[in-house]
């Protein structure tokens, strides 16, 4: 299954330099690796009025078949957004991103918007419960820490 | 629908044909039929991946895959009506075994069938480029041709090569050079590399392939230096009139504007015409000497001539001159015998052209007679199709009836005849099957 994903990660780069949805930009695709990418959230949420996110997707071999590993990406400018869902190293716990929840349909663009939405509907100034023991102690991987969090609340 | 296992259910035809319409994706895909697609890699698929090649022009949005995002490839649509290529689908499934779309549960042997036949004959139309385009193969074809092109056709195609102890592949179009693996230097940039792949460096890759024009100061491909000289506007040329005697030399780009001036342009024409007699003359030299040939020959009775001139002659009138050797006396002079020989020759093909008429005449004869009896052979199993077609309808549509009032018990069955009623029929008018049908069963 080689060459499937370069092929359509090149397709989609091709379609998010030319349009993006409003809120996202693409500021870094130097190659079929690692991308970055932009969000704002346009509503007045004041928990994220007037900030800039930048996001961070790894692709790995058998993207889009497996999902692409997203993270918020902390610099001068970009701090990581508070979310109940959201660790405070940048890792994101949604379920689309995880192997069950991960349909190959999915996008670059669309996991951004999903990303987008998910900050906009939320009202909590919080992070994930054991946020700090968890940036302390835990270095697995974001896809395994999926399960973590629905083991938890499910 | 019709419940499972009634005896119809063979009959119905959309099920024969999406059967039918699964098997050439099957052969051309590797293992793409819905129902579990077994065996990996068959060698046809090895040849050519259809996931990876490019598209001459803009695919329709309805023929993409939703996974790979480019043309389906051995299109399955599953029973929630969503189309993907089968081994993106498989793919998928193996890690969530839900439909990628909507994320309902989906069971890739029962739920998933062939996508019909006319999208997969859209997907065959795709005009795509030879996958060896990089190495130069510039051909645009319907996406159901490449393989067989690049499997036997192309030029580029990367095929062993030739030498039996080498190890390496070689295009196709270099097969009769012999073995190309041995290191040689880029004259142009001193790198080493293989012999097989200088051409390719030296057109496409090399730093140094490319070189101003000493003349005209345009770019060109070192390795095209030949190609830029056909056309390089400063090259000097000699005027299209030089075979009529203008001498003059000048750049190819003057050569247009001097050519209406030259002084030699009235004597064109005429030159023309000078060349076209040269030529009718020359062919009529060539016909003299032949028979200037054929004459001496026939003064010498043909003994003196060597053999490879004499037998094209002897050859001509061989069969006269066996038969003259001994009469030859009647004929008083030359004039006369050539005059009996012109005689035997022409009844000769009189007799040849008769005998060809009768042949051809025997012959069409013979080819209306089978055409009429495979025309009457014809319309009779039109006929029997007819028939049949009717007979089909009758039952199918006897049995919906049937079905339709099961449990109500009445033998009055709605529906049409078999026979020229066809056409007449009306559901709701009611009439007795059992007495027709049932004691005269159609003749099958
Ligand atoms: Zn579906
Ligand atoms: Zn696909
Ligand atoms: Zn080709
Ligand atoms: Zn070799
Ligand atoms: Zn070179
Ligand atoms: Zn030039
Ligand atoms: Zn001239």
């Amino acid at each position: 299954m080689s060459g499937l994903g370069p092929k359509r990660l090149g397709k989609e780069l091709t379609k998010i330099q030319n349009s993006l949805p409003p809120g996202i930009t693409l500021v870094s695709a130097d190659n079929l690796e690692e991308w970055f990418l932009d969000i704002q959230v346009l509503d007045q949420n004041p928990l994220y009025a007037g900030q800039t996110y930048r996001l961070k997707f790894k692709f790995s071999k058998s993207y889009p078949i497996e999902p692409p590993e997203v993270t918020f990406t902390k610099t001068d400018n970009r701090p990581i957004p508070m979310h109940p869902h959201i660790y405070s190293n940048g890792i994101i716990c949604l379920d689309l991103l995880g192997s069950q929840g991960w349909s190959p349909v999915q996008n670059v663009e669309s996991v951004c918007m999903s990303i987008q939405s998910m900050l906009t509907g939320n009202t909590k100034d919080e992070r994930p419960p054991g946020d700090e023991e968890f940036v302390r102690g835990n270095r697995l991987r974001p896809r395994d820490i999926d399960f973590y969090y629905h083991d938890n609340t499910v | 629908m019709p419940p499972p296992n009634t005896p119809e259910e063979g009959v119905v035809a959309t099920n024969t044909s999406s059967i039918l319409a699964l098997r050439p994706s099957m052969s051309r895909d590797g293992g793409g039929d819905g129902g579990g697609g077994g065996g990996g890699g068959p060698s046809s698929a090895a040849a050519v991946d259809l996931r990876l090649l490019e598209y001459e022009d803009a695919v329709d949005e309805n023929l993409i895959c939703p996974i790979c995002r480019v043309a389906l490839v051995g299109p399955v649509i599953t029973n929630c009506d969503h189309v993907f290529c089968h081994r993106c689908l498989v793919q998928a499934h193996a890690l969530n075994p839900v439909c990628p779309v909507d994320r309902l549960p989906l069971k890739l042997v029962s739920e998933t069938r062939p996508a019909p036949k006319i999208v997969q004959n859209q997907l065959d139309n795709l005009n795509v480029r030879c996958p060896n385009h990089a190495r130069g193969c510039h051909l645009v074809v319907a996406r159901s041709l490449v393989e067989n092109h690049v499997t036997r056709y192309c030029d580029k195609t990367m095929v062993p090569c030739p030498h039996p102890s080498c190890e390496h592949t070689v295009v196709r179009n270099d097969v009769g050079k012999g073995c190309l693996h041995y290191d040689v230097q880029c004259e142009y940039c001193e790198g080493n590399m293989l012999k097989a792949d200088l051409e390719i460096h030296q057109d496409q890759k090399c730093p140094n392939r490319k070189k101003d024009c000493e003349l005209c100061s345009a770019e060109f491909v070192r390795n095209k230096q030949e190609e830029h000289m056909k056309e390089c506007p400063e090259v000097e040329v000699s005027c299209k009139y030089a075979p009529f005697g203008c001498t003059q030399q000048m750049s190819r780009k003057m050569a247009e504007g001097h050519g209406e001036k030259c002084d030699y342009r009235v004597v064109g024409p005429v030159g023309e015409q000078l060349a076209e007699l040269r030529s009718e003359l020359t062919a009529l030299q060539e016909k003299d000497r032949m028979k200037d040939r054929r004459i001496k020959f026939l003064e010498n009775r043909g003994y003196t001539l060597p053999a490879s001139n004499a037998t094209e002659a002897i050859s001509d009138i061989s069969l006269p001159e066996s038969s003259t050797n001994a009469d030859m006396a009647p004929y008083e002079s030359r004039d006369q015998y050539f005059l009996s020989l012109f005689e035997t020759m022409e009844s000769k093909v009189e007799r040849l052209s008769s005998a060809l008429a009768e042949v051809e005449g025997r012959h069409s004869m013979m080819l209306i007679n089978e055409t009429l009896q495979i025309k009457d052979q014809l319309t009779e199993i039109r006929s029997t199709l007819g028939v049949l077609g009717m007979h089909v309808r009758w039952l199918m549509n006897f049995r919906l009836q049937e079905r339709g009032r099961v449990g109500a018990g009445s033998p009055a069955m709605p529906g049409s005849l078999a026979g020229n009623q066809q056409g007449t029929s009306d559901p709701n008018l009611p009439r007795r099957l059992s007495d027709t049908m049932r004691e005269h069963p159609p003749r099958l």
